[in-house]
């Protein structure tokens, strides 16, 4: 990992159906001595919602040290707004999402 | 009587820095979309204007813009309420469960702990952040973070904790009890303690930490001197060349810890 600085895993699919998520915040954790966040996007962020269930909801709240932000207009677009949403999760707008995005060394797409 | 989805709308909407600033700028007076964007910036403006109009908080009538009744007594009520939330508002908090034990990654003899307290501290968390001397209220992600040697606890206002560095479950209990304790010892007397002196993270503290070649690759004369810079927020971590190393995994986590939290 040497010289590499923080990443950011962007999940923009469903959290469920198949791993990209979980893999992501597995990748995630074992990132973190460089650093490292979560970025949810599109149908990702319904990762976004309270109660995660199993693993996934324990991964999120295991490893605080990892920033888990969420594009907030995907979630308008999919009504979430009105849902109970994770505390986990820091909600921004089109700009800030970018400039978070663009703070990191590099991204990663799973 | 707002239903659920009504009432969470009306949360996560106002959950949002910038329009909370709108919506106190509006309490004022009805203002036109040019004198807002003027104050919180254009960017995004019709995309948070619209989010408060379809929380029912603002209505937009030619181009001006006045908070609904809804909106008015949303702000006059829970609105500032939650601003100026003390500690006598808080209810004593249990231990509920300890939910997982997982290895660290850096240091795999240590735990990461996943428990819940109740009932949730709501906004009073904030509150409750001086009476941590290394503690930290985040109002970004919403969370009392506190440091204690080597092990980093992180408690959320719906009450999640999670405990980083742990040596096992009777450790971690050991901690919450603390934990617990200090909290209800507070709530009891009712009285929000004044903010402290934050204590500074020594330097000789980080130095233990660092590689302690003297190498001088950071362009510092000495670990020491790079320490000092650290804590004075001059320079990173990712200076260090020798940290990124594989070796230094488990170094490289404290400092994190000891730096990025205060």
């Amino acid at each position: 990992m040497r010289n590499m600085g923080p990443v950011v895993f962007l999940i923009d699919s469903s959290p469920y159906g198949h791993e990209r998520a979980f893999g992501a915040l597995n990748a995630a954790a074992v990132c973190l001595p460089i650093g490292s966040a979560v970025a949810l996007y599109a149908d990702g962020v319904y990762l976004a919602l309270a109660d995660q269930r199993g693993y996934m909801g324990e991964l999120l709240y295991a490893y605080p040290e990892i920033d888990i932000f969420a594009h907030e207009p995907s979630m308008v677009e999919r009504g979430l707004l009105s849902c109970d949403l994770s505390d986990r999760v820091e909600m921004l707008d089109d700009l800030e999402f970018v400039e978070r995005i663009k703070s990191f060394r590099a991204m990663v797409v799973i | 009587m707002a239903g659920h989805a009504e009432v969470k709308l009306v949360s996560n909407a106002m959950a949002n820095a910038t329009r909370r600033k709108i919506m106190n700028m509006l309490l004022e007076k009805g203002l036109s979309k040019a004198d807002i964007g003027r104050a919180v910036g254009q960017s995004m403006l019709d995309y948070h204007l619209q989010i408060l109009q379809q929380a029912g908080l603002i209505k937009i009538e030619n181009d001006t813009v006045n908070v609904t009744d809804f909106g008015r007594n949303f702000m006059e009520s829970k609105g500032e309420k939650v601003e100026r939330i003390e500690i006598k508002d808080a209810r004593p908090v249990e231990l509920v469960e300890i939910k997982q034990l997982l290895p660290c990654i850096a240091d795999t003899t240590k735990f990461r702990m996943i428990a819940r307290m109740g009932p949730p501290l709501g906004g009073a968390l904030k509150a409750l952040e001086p009476l941590f001397p290394r503690g930290r209220y985040s109002e970004r992600i919403g969370a009392l973070i506190i440091q204690k040697g080597t092990v980093l606890i992180t408690i959320y206002s719906t009450g999640n904790v999670t405990m980083t560095m742990i040596r096992d479950e009777t450790h971690a209990r050991e901690l919450l009890e603390e934990l617990r304790r200090t909290i209800n010892d507070a709530i009891a007397k009712g009285i929000t303690p004044a903010p402290k002196e934050r204590v500074r993270v020594d330097p000789m503290e980080v130095y233990r930490y660092l590689p302690g070649t003297n190498c001088r690759e950071c362009g510092e004369q000495s670990c020491y001197s790079f320490a000092i810079r650290l804590v004075s927020g001059e320079v990173g971590l990712d200076m260090c060349r020798l940290l990124q190393e594989e070796k230094y995994t488990t170094r490289l986590e404290h400092l994190r810890s000891l730096l990025a939290y205060l």
